[in-house]
């Protein structure tokens, strides 16, 4: 039990330790937590405790109001379950610490035991907050005793614990008996592929979803249950019990519940004691590749300029990268399937014919959702791609290479935002050209389009990278925490939002209520998004190539 | 020829560099010693231009690093005391790109690179990523990819770190052949028989400072009848039983 205890507070330590401590920082994190409780917690939290009450109050009359409890609750360990997952694989196999602790001798129990408090702690601020947001909804519904309250608080903290020692036990098989994952990447390439199949279904079924929710709400009243809970109730048991503790304030079955979380964790121990240590063997760096022969090599070694060489090797470690690659490059390529996730919810005829004449019948409407939707879009993909906003944090290590090199800082700085230009212009305009062409769009709107979209873009990526210039995040071992975990990636997407709904909105005011003409409207924001470009050069000029040279942090 | 003047670097209140000058004349190799956490790093770095230092300068065969960087840096090879560096490129590449940065023309990369290969044994990783290298083909690469443009200053932070005996020596000769080509090359390690060697002159520094600089001789003849390693534990402060 010491040995636990001291691992755990050791492994939170050097979670802690890996997180910035100067002003600026704290500061944006600040910022950013306002911006995260704001515009996510607070509407998952709303969502949660009305779902709750709607449920809890429509089942009270059918004396069913633990169903409505158990619901959601299964919708917070399904959650619990899936983006627990990643966390606790690369708690359990790739944090780095575990590779000191191992050779020790430790118990594989007490270690897993460490690991799995370690991944609680990081996981669970949004599950415990979804839970109590839920209980909210509750108890507002219904009015119970107090059992039910203490009953809540256990539940508040603990119900995130069984679908973690889900993930840890089928983390810990599918290391010990497939090949399936041989490095951290391939379990987040997994994760991607899930997310994504997941993501197509959810598309190709919308239609269908939607019937089966009718028939079920149909079930739910004529049958007094709900098939739903009845077959999530199988993989998450728990659920069942401690809802009717809630709902009815009764101490069997909140023992039970607990006496299923203490068989969890007991599973979850033993099985970390007969396969855990096995699992590392699976680990190897990445295989063998085919080999070309060494004339072959030399054929293709031809000198190149340096700033292509220096372009070349971004565009590699972005490719190549997987956190990277599914972070930034692949948004700028795949966001037309959300276009059209949208497009399929909304009740009106988006088909090609229907926008053609509507075109037709209305072309200077058309024309204005395209410049002002190309700018607004523009400026958002530049930003939440995070191509700048993390170009040099994404450096890590390797940011002293920038400065022992006889390359000036101006042509990397010219360089990265580059990169982030093509990118996202490519991505954007690849669809949205021959999307116009087809809709047979005003060529003159395209064109005014195009022009717009290149200012917003050269703006915020210049921005992102002044940005992430100021104080880079150079300090990391995971390439996700550099993107998740980057203060600057948040700022720059928070600035570009704010800029997009404000030049959206004054546009559309202009446009629509004061009937501005739409080239007289896109020729101001012309001149007001060159005015920002100028803004930015001038304290790049300035200032950029001043932070990379004094950056000394590594 | 490698200057370096008065030069002091401080982290917050630590200073890793406390006033410290020294020259490294064409022709020499001069061994860079010192206990951890002495400043060795610290002083490559600002030799390299990747720190700048609070006071004093820095000077390369007769270009101000503070003043006109690029040219200084052009004429270093500098190895850096990790080689775990662009891990996702493959060895090739990596060459290739250090290559083009410094401008070095496809014939003479060509036989450069040849010549690397088969001095550490590279040839067959050439075409894969850095990643599936061991600690000492990292190692190798780096030492090769700092040397392709062939630089007249060598900075090299203890660069013989993870070699195998071959490369080792490969690498030691080398260092030779530059020097007697009229070029310097300024190295640090922690192997006491190395310095001794292989240098023209030894640089000790304990805590930022300079303790010692001149050639083996000197050092011996200021300590009769004790022997390199001796000498070292003596002057940097430890108890010698
Ligand atoms: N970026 C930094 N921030 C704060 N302190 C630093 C930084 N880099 C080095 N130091 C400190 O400066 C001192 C000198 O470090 P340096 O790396 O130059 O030593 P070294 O002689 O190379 O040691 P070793 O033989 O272990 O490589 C050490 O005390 C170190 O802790
Ligand atoms: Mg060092």
């Amino acid at each position: 039990m010491t040995t636990y205890k001291a691992l755990t507070k050791a492994f939170i330590k050097s979670l802690q330790m890996s997180q910035a401590n100067d002003k600026r920082t704290r500061v944006t994190m600040k910022v950013i937590v306002a911006v995260v409780v704001l515009f996510i917690f607070v509407p998952v939290a709303i969502f949660c405790a009305a779902t709750t009450f709607a449920l809890v109050d429509n089942l009270q009359y059918f004396h069913i109001e633990d169903l409505g409890v158990a619901m959601v609750f299964h919708m917070i360990c399904l959650f619990t379950l899936f983006f627990g997952f990643n966390v606790i694989f690369s708690e359990f196999y790739f944090s780095s610490d575990i590779e000191y602790v191992r050779p020790w001798p430790v118990k594989a129990w007490e270690l897993v035991a460490a690991k799995f408090s370690v991944s609680y702690y990081v996981d669970n601020a949004m599950q415990i907050f979804m839970v109590i947001a839920s209980l909210v909804g509750f108890f507002f519904a219904a009015k119970p005793g107090v059992l039910s309250y203490v009953s809540s608080a256990i539940a508040i903290f603990t119900l995130p614990i069984v679908p973690l020692c889900y993930c840890g036990i089928l983390a810990m098989i599918i290391m010990r008996f497939t090949k399936a994952v041989k490095n951290k990447e391939s379990v987040q390439r997994i994760i991607a592929i899930v997310l994504a199949l997941l993501i197509l279904i959810f598309v190709i079924l919308f239609r269908v979803l939607a019937s089966c929710a009718e028939d079920a709400v149909h079930f739910f009243i004529t049958e007094n249950s709900s098939p739903f809970v009845e077959y999530l109730n199988k993989i998450f048991p728990m659920v069942h019990f401690i809802s009717k503790a809630i709902a009815y304030g009764s101490v069997p079955d909140l023992l039970i519940y607990i006496l299923i979380n203490v068989i969890a964790v007991a599973l979850m121990l033993l099985v970390a004691e007969l396969i855990y240590f096995k699992g590392f063997e699976n680990l190897v760096a990445n295989g063998k590749a085919k080999k070309r022969d060494f004339d072959k090599l030399m054929e293709l070694s031809v000198q190149k300029t340096p700033f292509k060489a220096y372009l070349l090797k971004e565009l590699r470690i972005l490719v190549r990268t997987p956190a990277f690659f599914t972070n930034c490059v692949i948004p700028n390529f795949i966001w037309p399937v959300f276009v059209l996730i949208i497009l399929k919810m909304q009740t009106y005829d988006a088909s090609l014919t229907a926008l053609r004449v509507y075109n037709s019948n209305k072309p200077k409407i058309v024309g204005f959702f395209l410049i002002m939707g190309s700018v607004v879009f523009s400026l958002v993909m530049t930003a939440i791609n995070s191509l700048s906003s993390n170009a040099i944090s994404r450096e890590g290590k390797h940011f002293q290479f920038m400065k022992y090199i006889p390359v000036p800082y101006d042509t990397q700085w010219d360089i990265k935002v580059l990169v982030s230009f093509v990118l996202t212009f490519i991505g954007i305009w690849m669809y949205l050209i021959p999307a116009a062409i087809l809709i047979k769009v005003n060529p003159l709107y395209v064109i005014v389009a195009i022009a717009l979209s290149i200012l917003s873009i050269s703006f915020i990526s210049y921005m992102g990278l002044y940005l992430d210039s100021v104080q880079p995040k150079l300090v990391w071992d995971d390439e996700l925490s550099v993107l998740r975990e980057n203060t600057n990636v948040a700022l720059c997407m928070g600035i570009a939002l704010g800029i997009a709904l404000a030049i959206g909105g004054i546009g559309y005011a202009f446009y629509a209520f004061l009937k501005v003409r739409l080239l007289l409207v896109s020729l101001g924001l012309f001149v007001l998004l060159a005015l920002l470009n100028l803004l930015i050069l001038w304290r790049t000029s300035k200032n950029g190539k001043r932070h990379i040279a004094e950056q000394e942090e590594m | 020829m490698l200057e370096i003047t008065n030069v002091t670097k401080s982290f917050n209140t630590l200073k890793a560099v406390d006033d410290l000058s020294f020259t490294v004349n064409d022709g020499e190799i001069v061994g860079f010693v010192g206990p951890n956490g002495a400043g060795k790093t610290t002083t490559m770095k600002i030799l390299t231009g990747i720190l700048k230092p609070d006071s004093g300068e820095v000077n390369i065969n007769g270009f101000d690093m503070a003043k006109q960087p690029l040219e200084a840096k052009e004429i270093i090879g500098y190895i850096a005391d990790s080689p775990d560096m662009f891990l996702r490129l493959k060895g090739i590449e990596f060459l290739n790109f250090i290559a083009d940065i410094y401008k070095v023309p496809t014939e003479v990369r060509r036989e450069r690179i040849e010549n690397f290969a088969s001095r550490f044994g590279l040839t067959d990783a050439l075409d894969l990523p850095m990643q599936s290298y061991s600690h000492g083909m990292r190692q190798k690469i780096m030492v090769a990819a700092a040397l392709v443009h062939n630089p007249p200053v060598w900075i090299l932070d203890e660069p013989l770190i993870g070699l195998d005996p071959k490369s080792a020596y490969n690498l030691k000769a080398m260092m030779h052949e530059h020097a007697n080509a009229g070029n310097c090359v300024l190295f640090s390690t922690h192997v006491l028989e190395v310095a001794e060697k292989l240098c023209d002159k030894i640089i000790i520094i304990n805590h930022g400072k300079d303790i010692f600089y001149g050639t083996m001789e000197e050092l011996t003849s200021k300590y009769p009848g004790k022997d390199f390693e001796q000498i070292f534990l003596e002057m940097t402060g430890e108890k010698v039983e």
